[in-house]
């Protein structure tokens, strides 16, 4: 045989590859592969079979079926879980050197076994032609360096992400109470984690079910939160003392405190109203944070009526309703 | 009692490391061999007494010891009784300090059979070997005692515990047992011994290292020695990381053998500096040339040993504020600072030992090959390093955690590992100094030609996707490329006779294996790693998942196979109790097997520990897998992994090409000698 069949074989393989229909790909199983069960050890989603995991794989099945592109996906589970889930990390931000590091590997390895080769031995009758200078060998192995760094980052840049960091941290609505339960209970020292407990916190809060989110509240404090966080924690455990517990005096100290974070805040302000009017039988007091709460720009019409109809009552003096 | 006998062990083993460090060190001064016998036995007999107190405590249930209260159980069962001696921390050290005396025992064996006249080498390395084992007996008689004695014992276990043998024992009565992974298959009683073995094994090459290093030995005879011990090692570790592999696809449930975990990669990169170490030091027994290369190899790759043991012992992984939690830590990360830099500060003042290597010819040449071998290997594992401690650095730094996980290796390893594959089918079909490329393009011709029969056969008949073709074709080019050169080899010798008829030949190819036994036995392995990559280019692309809800009497279609569940059992046993499904598989309505998916339920452990169930054929594994049973029904997980067990396969063809080349070299010597 010749090489002239060895081509031709190689060309059939090739062309047998290169022009193969796309298989029927598992869009939402390779999504899966590409984010950590955040309850296992170093398992993806896709291969763990815990409860979290599967109801991770469900959100995303859920999200392909709508059309979602996978960078689409992607941001809403980093949003959700924080980026620790990802088990591809970007090639961008805290990550970026993971992927340079083995690329510079290969071009000052590559260098260092070009450099213990003597030069190729000059015939006579080029004898007279100058040899590289070392300056010129220098720039030569530079250039050696560059191109296989420029030819693997062209390939890491094929698989290149946009950036998925410094996400704000959304309500991950669509995954159950439970499953955000077991993620947090598994990552407790991840500090990445407040988001996600402040999330789940308000959700049991908005359900009133204050026994639940009272203790997240309490660990979104004490974990170094943003001024932010804090400020939306403390401002709830106040309602919650008040509503809950009727201590009117610790809950208007607690949203203080949360107004020191966030002044102005429409939520902290419209709840120290509803507690000094209801628990001091306060209405004009009420009526001035009702005032402020109002001159906050960007309130939703809904919630705008009805701090005006709250008002109203307040001003015309009545007791709380 | 045990507690007493163990701990005179360890205190008779770290006396006899350190007597060994005195009389190598006066050996190697005066160049002889004699006085290190009685404190190398003295070592090995106080390794073995301390397992065997361990393992004595742990078989007549004495539970008065702390080890035995919190990781063993009176219904854990023979041989993971046995296994549970080194299941933990402290017994894993004891396990440690035994097999590292098994090897200084056989290191001082060989040198004093070399019977060199003035060998300095020899004794140098046993002084190392004393002073790696002083770390290791101090260890267990400090900071990893496994003798402690139990002195405020609970329910089912110990809360607090007393160094002195004659404390007031309290004993528990019982305990947790083992950890139930760890008790639910057999692998898992032989694949640590066999890691350790090759772990412990890689000492020895760094004790010859470092000690022509010290006594400014340069030089091929520290590297033939190395070498020979790094083989031991490596068919250890080969074997050890290719076991592990199974136990985890048999055991853990989610299908598949390999996830880049961190205890994964802690032994795939010692693996990786030592299978190029076996082919640089041949470079330099050949040329002369790599020597500081060679000395950075066998430093690197104990180095790792010890990196992989702080990262899997220490807590480490689990986040890098948790490892200063146990002792351990920091003083196996002290340890590795001291190695690394000892052995660094060593080299750096006798780098004129090593400064002037020749430079080599010719980039087309057997050299080159390894050079180029070295070079992807070492990238290989430096991308394994760097993942691995990439999240422990950046939470270091900025208290963030990230991920990093089999994407990014399979996008770095990839790419290196088609690499490999070309240098290992062209390497050796190269000569040294330089080869002829027209040659070589001549000899490569039918290798690559099969290589691309085979990928058109795998086109035609199975798949067309890119990675599985060339997984094909690169796994074949490596094989028919070692076939074809014993072929060529073998004929060439028999037509210089004068003859070609093929009983000859036959004859002929016996001969040229037994002529190179240590070069075909490489080749060997070579083939066993080519088949390992076909079977991840099939299992990787290939594998069908799914799963489904059924009922008993139900009936499912799953990637050619009729799976019906016939009805759920509960079995109880002695040390467990098992829920699991009888699942009846058909294949064209014929059945072919009974597979019991199951879940394991160890004392009082309430979520149980899956088992899947695997039926085997030639086309690769049905995987079934219960995600969840109960009165309903079953939620059955239901993967395949073709051709996986070319895995297995290739794993244990790749460490029987070295135990070959062992075996092939004890018998030249001997014939020799005599």
């Amino acid at each position: 045989m010749s090489w002239t069949l060895t081509a031709a074989l190689a060309v059939f393989v090739v062309a047998a590859v290169f022009l193969a229909p796309d298989p029927a790909e598992d869009r939402a199983r390779a999504l899966g592969e590409r984010i950590r069960c955040p309850v296992c050890q170093g398992e993806s989603i896709a291969d763990s079979p815990s409860d979290p995991a599967r109801d991770m794989m469900n959100l995303i099945r859920a999200r392909v079926d709508e059309g979602r592109t996978d960078q689409q996906i992607i941001e809403e589970l980093v949003g959700a879980f924080s980026g620790s889930v990802l088990l591809d990390p970007p090639v961008a931000g805290a990550t970026l050197w993971l992927w340079i590091l083995p690329v510079l590997a290969v071009g000052v390895g590559g260098g260092l076994v070009l450099s213990r080769f003597r030069p190729r031995k000059v015939p006579q009758s080029r004898l007279s032609r100058p040899a590289p200078t070392p300056l010129k060998r220098t720039a030569m192995g530079g250039m050696v360096v560059l191109a296989a760094g420029a030819i693997a980052m062209a390939t890491v840049g094929q698989f290149r992400q946009g950036r998925v960091d410094n996400l704000a941290p959304i309500d991950p609505a669509n995954i159950s109470n439970e499953t955000l339960e077991a993620v947090i209970a598994a990552n407790r020292d991840d500090p990445q984690i407040v988001g996600m407990r402040l999330a789940l916190a308000n959700r049991y809060f908005e359900d009133g079910d204050y026994q639940r989110a009272f203790p997240h509240y309490e660990a979104v404090i004490e974990a170094e939160p943003t001024p932010i966080q804090a400020g939306a924690a403390l401002t709830r455990l106040g309602w919650m003392v008040f509503d809950g517990n009727g201590e009117v005096e610790l809950a208007i100290d607690l949203i203080d405190q949360a107004l020191e974070a966030m002044p102005e805040d429409p939520f902290a302000l419209y709840l120290k109203g509803r507690v000094v009017w209801c628990g001091r039988d306060d209405p004009n007091g009420a009526a001035v944070l009702f005032g402020q709460v109002l001159a906050a720009p960007d309130l939703e019409p809904d919630v705008r009526v009805s701090v005006e109809t709250d008002l109203a009552t307040a001003q015309a003096g009545s007791s709380c309703q | 009692m045990f507690a007493l006998l163990g701990i005179a062990g360890i205190l008779t083993g770290l006396a006899g490391s350190i007597w060994l460090v005195v009389t190598g060190v006066r050996g190697a001064r005066h160049g002889t061999t004699t006085g290190m016998w009685r404190p190398v036995q003295t070592i090995l007999g106080g390794a073995a007494l301390a397992m065997l107190a361990l393992e004595a405590a742990l078989v007549a249930d004495d539970f008065s010891l702390e080890y035995v209260a919190n990781n063993h159980a009176r219904a854990t069962p023979f041989p993971f009784n046995i296994a549970t001696g080194w299941a933990a921390l402290e017994g894993s050290i004891v396990l440690w300090g035994l097999i590292l005396a098994v090897f200084t025992w056989f290191t001082h064996r060989s040198v004093v059979r070399q019977e060199r006249e003035g060998d300095r080498i020899g004794p140098g390395a046993l002084a190392v070997l004393g002073i790696v084992a002083i770390f290791f007996f101090g260890i267990q008689a400090t900071v990893a005692d496994p003798f402690r004695v139990c002195t405020e014992a609970v329910a089912n276990g110990c809360v607090a515990a007393s160094p002195l043998p004659w404390a007031a024992a309290q004993a528990p009565p019982d305990g947790p047992g083992p950890n139930p992974l760890l008790q639910n298959h057999i692998l898992m009683a032989i694949h640590p011994p066999m890691l350790y073995l090759g772990f412990i094994g890689l000492t020895v090459p760094f004790a010859y290292g470092i000690s022509a290093l010290a006594l400014r030995e340069g030089g091929v005879e520290w590297l033939r020695r190395s070498r020979r011990a790094t083989l031991v090692a490596w068919t250890f570790l080969t074997t050890g990381i290719v076991l592990g592999a199974w136990w985890a696809y048999e055991v853990l449930s989610w299908g598949g053998y390999w996830g880049w975990d961190p205890v994964e990669n802690a032994s795939l990169m010692p693996w990786l500096v030592a299978t190029a170490f076996l082919h640089s030091a041949l470079v330099q027994i050949r040329r002369g040339a790599l020597q500081a290369w060679n000395f950075v190899l066998v430093i690197g790759a104990f180095s790792l040993t010890i990196l992989g043991t702080f990262l899997t012992r220490s807590g480490v992984i689990g986040s890098v504020h948790s490892f200063t939690q146990s002792a351990i830590g920091p003083v196996l990360l002290g340890f590795l600072f001291l190695v690394v830099a000892g052995s660094f500060w060593l080299f750096a003042t006798r780098s004129h030992l090593v400064a002037d290597s020749p430079r080599l010819d010719s980039l087309v040449s057997r050299e080159g090959s390894f050079l180029l071998n070295n070079l992807l290997l070492t990238v290989f594992a430096f991308v394994v390093l760097t993942g691995t401690l990439y999240p422990l650095v950046v939470e270091a730094i900025s208290g963030d955690r990230v991920a990093v996980g089999p994407p990014f290796f399979s996008r770095m390893v990839v790419p290196l590992a088609f690499a490999l594959l070309l240098a290992m089918g062209i390497g050796p079909h190269t000569t040294w100094k330089e080869a002829d490329p027209a040659r070589l393009a001549e000899s490569l011709r039918l290798p690559v030609q099969i290589a691309l029969g085979a990928g058109a056969l795998t086109v035609l008949i199975a798949t067309r996707i890119g990675y599985v073709v060339a997984a094909v074709v690169a796994g074949t080019f490596v094989i028919a490329a070692s076939v074809s050169l014993l072929l060529n080899r073998a004929r060439r010798s028999a037509l210089a006779r004068s003859s070609g008829s093929p009983v000859r030949l036959t004859g002929e190819i016996r001969r040229q294996l037994a002529a190179e036994p240590s070069f075909w036995a490489g080749q060997l392995s070579h083939a066993g790693v080519a088949l390992i990559a076909i079977g991840i280019g099939f299992t990787s692309n290939l594998a069908q998942h799914s799963e489904v809800v059924m009922e008993p009497g139900d009936r499912v279609v799953f990637a050619g196979y009729d799976l019906a569940y016939r009805s759920p059992f509960l079995v109880t046993e002695t040390s467990r109790r098992v829920q699991g499904a009888t699942i009846e598989v058909a294949v064209d309505g014929e059945v072919v097997t009974e597979l019991r998916p199951r879940a394991n339920y160890y004392g009082a452990d309430t979520s149980g520990i899956s088992t899947p169930a695997i039926h085997t054929a030639f086309t690769g594994d049905l995987y079934l897998t219960l995600v969840r049973i109960d009165a309903a029904g079953i939620l059955l997980r239901m993967d395949t992994s073709p051709g996986i067990w070319l895995l297995w396969a290739g794993g244990l063809i790749a460490a029987g090409g070295g135990l070959w080349s062992l075996t092939a070299r004890r018998r030249a010597p001997v014939t020799a000698g005599v």
